[in-house]
């Protein structure tokens, strides 16, 4: 028989049991329910001993547990803030832009690891346990373990973003924006981040202009409106790829409460939502092309995000239900639009390098 | 007991065809569901009158949802009957069970218990959303065991939840804690239920001849499908949509021997959700004063009657 315990809230013993550090030898993992109900004055774990947990091996859990492909929401926009002033030549401090690339990336994963910890404390990891990480769902780690090195990988995103800060005062303007929309989204653990409307703005921010702009400034240059557009274009990406997640789980989260965009739209809407949102996107895109990019480009981008649109239009117009295979149909191939629509801007990027090397 | 007459107003005489429906429908039934209600309504001791209502409610709705479920899924056959749709027309049959749907709100008001009002009204809510939604998802040979769960939880469960808590909500017993665990337990028999049912599709702990194979033919995957075919290839689901007979699945499966470990497998996984429940009812034993303990040894065999479908249960 499984080792079952179930807490109250009020227990002295409840908290040390959600953050795992109740015993060195057993994990306490939360048994996922169907009742959406996060406010619940009681959680039952199941105790299990530390050697009867499946780990992958060390390397891909630690990729899952720091969500690697999270990052290339931020790789992105620096790969192409990078390759930009490099064509430029606009590269003054490249230390310091280093430094600073290095310091978000440091920062992504510190929020990625926040969110998980509190997603975890508030019971929504059990709403939803399919995702996050799931590395404290599944036992690999605690969740004061993922607090920790919450904690550790901000100090590192600080202590790396300081040069930038110290050096140029248009970026410590900007790090004061995300660390405000950082405090507001995470010091409540009553709802996650990715749950509340606003978030969606400011996600955009984050991950687009706020993120483009000031790594820009830490290179030593100016601002300028082409950097603004790169910054749009991936902050759009980004809540693109939000929008998607949250049609996915536009049930529970219905059913939850959890307010956001696509709870607010509904089904029919929100497809709509995902549709213009895409084509949007697209014309950001195209947009983007017309103003900068070699006329051949223009065309092959074009005719790409034609042909990504067919597939992922198709699989929106089919899906009719928030459960079955259509919806699961529909997420793998938006994120597919969506790898596709990056590595093709990746590649062109690169194209310009070697043309103007 | 006779659940049919809570009020003198149920069941008018003057409509025939009613009476008439209502006691062709319910001449077959276990009325396993009323039987619970008056379990706890013995060891709980309730009044006579609302455990009348209460029995009279959880089989009303239940079989409003047969009604309009048959219907809906073109059944012809309910409790080794003609379904009401076809013996008595399919207005006829919607209208029967919006009809008792419409009794059980006026009974319950009339019992003056808001939260017990309220609370019937959201489960009856979860109920018809569980069975749209169930509804969108015939013909998808890839949905997902946990899909089908959010569906059965809404569809299935909520009846077992209500079972459990209106009892205490009719004497007044509000507890946050010993609702939510209620609510955990009736979840837990409800996808219990739901599974052991689903198995006699496949002729598992088939010992009321149930016929085979109806979900799959309607081209609905249930939740033992939905297990067994995790992971096929495109060419088994394919073959998953031609299957006609139980050797022909064996043999999407792989062979006779497969299909009997992948029902075991089905079990061990169930097993855990029986343990799950036999803890949640450890919790609400908690709950109970010494004079209600006589609950628990009944419902602790619940599983093995809902589950392991043992008559002795």
């Amino acid at each position: 028989m499984s080792n079952l315990i179930t807490l109250s809230k009020k227990d002295p013993r409840f908290f040390s049991y959600l953050n795992g550090n109740f015993s060195k030898t057993d994990r306490a993992i939360p048994v996922e329910s169907l009742n959406v109900n996060t406010e619940a004055e009681q959680v039952t774990f199941q105790i299990v001993p530390l050697n009867e947990i499946y780990r992958p091996m060390r390397g891909l859990y630690w990729l899952r547990l720091l969500k690697v492909r999270n990052l290339v929401l931020v790789a992105f926009p620096v790969f192409l803030t990078l390759v930009k002033n490099w064509i430029d030549g606009t590269l003054h401090d490249p230390r310091t832009f280093v430094l600073g690339a290095v310091g978000a990336f440091f920062l992504m994963t510190a929020v990625n690891l926040r969110n998980d910890y509190l997603d975890h404390l508030s019971g929504l990891d059990r709403v939803h346990p399919q995702s996050g990480s799931q590395a404290i769902q599944k036992g690999w780690v605690t969740a004061a373990q993922v607090q920790r090195w919450s904690y550790f990988y901000l100090i590192l995103g600080v202590v790396f973003g300081l040069p930038a800060l110290v050096l140029y005062r248009e970026v410590l303007i900007l790090v004061g924006v995300f660390t405000l929309l950082g405090i507001l989204g995470l010091t409540s653990y009553k709802i996650g981040l990715k749950y509340r409307r606003w978030s969606e703005l400011t996600i955009f921010l984050l991950l687009g202009p706020l993120l483009t702009v000031g790594l820009q400034y830490s290179m030593g240059y100016h601002f300028d409106l082409e950097v603004l557009w790169i910054g749009a274009i991936t902050g759009w990406m980004s809540v693109f790829y939000l929008h998607l997640k949250n049609f996915e789980q536009l049930m529970v989260n219905e059913q939850a409460q959890f307010r956001n965009t696509m709870t607010w739209l509904g089904f029919e809407k929100g497809k709509t939502l995902l549709f213009i949102w895409w084509l949007i996107l697209a014309g950001l895109v195209m947009g983007y092309h017309f103003e900068y990019a070699a006329g051949y480009w223009r065309w092959v981008v074009f005719f790409s995000l034609l042909a990504a649109t067919v597939p992922f239009g198709a699989a929106l117009s089919l899906v009719n239900s928030p459960l079955g295979s259509k919806m699961t149909k529909l997420m793998h191939t938006g994120k597919m639009a969506l790898y596709f629509v990056m590595m093709l801007i990746m590649i062109e990027t690169l194209w310009y390098l070697w043309i103007f090397q | 007991m006779d659940i049919k007459i809570y009020d003198p107003k149920d069941f008018p005489a003057y409509l025939p065809k009613l009476n008439l429906l209502y006691d062709d429908l319910f001449s077959g039934g276990k009325g396993f569901r009323s039987k619970l209600i008056q379990l706890f309504a013995h060891h709980l001791s309730m009044p006579e009158k609302a455990e009348n209502l209460l029995s009279q409610t959880i089989e009303f709705i239940h079989n409003a949802s047969l009604l309009h479920d048959d219907l809906v899924d073109r059944s012809h056959l309910r409790r080794g009957k003609t379904s009401a749709w076809l013996r008595f027309t399919p207005e006829y049959a919607v209208l029967a069970g919006d009809y008792l749907l419409a009794r059980v709100m006026v009974n319950l008001s009339g019992f003056g218990n808001i939260r017990l009002v309220h609370y019937t009204a959201e489960i009856i809510s979860d109920l018809l959303e569980g069975e749209w939604l169930q509804d969108s998802l015939v013909g998808d040979f890839n949905v997902e065991l946990s899909q089908l769960d959010r569906v059965h939880n809404l569809k299935t469960a909520s009846l077992f939840k209500w079972c459990l808590r209106s009892p205490f909500i009719a004497i007044d017993r509000y507890e946050t804690e010993l609702h939510t665990t209620l609510e955990e337990m009736g979840t837990l028999l409800g996808q219990l239920f739901q599974r052991s049912d689903d198995l006699l599709d496949y002729n598992i702990r088939n010992f009321e001849g149930k016929a085979v194979l109806g979900d799959l033919k309607s081209g609905y995957l249930n939740s033992f499908a939905a297990f067994a075919s995790r992971g096929f290839s495109s060419e088994q689901k394919i073959n998953l949509r031609q299957v006609q007979t139980l050797p022909d699945f064996y043999s999407v499966l792989g062979s006779e021997k497969r299909f009997h470990e992948v029902v075991q497998e089905f079990d061990e996984r169930n097993v855990f959700l029986i343990q799950l429940y036999q803890h949640h009812l450890k919790t609400f034993s908690q709950s109970l004063t010494e004079s209600e303990q006589g609950l628990i040894p009944k419902l602790e065999s619940l599983t093995d009657l809902l589950y392991w479908r043992k008559k002795s249960g």
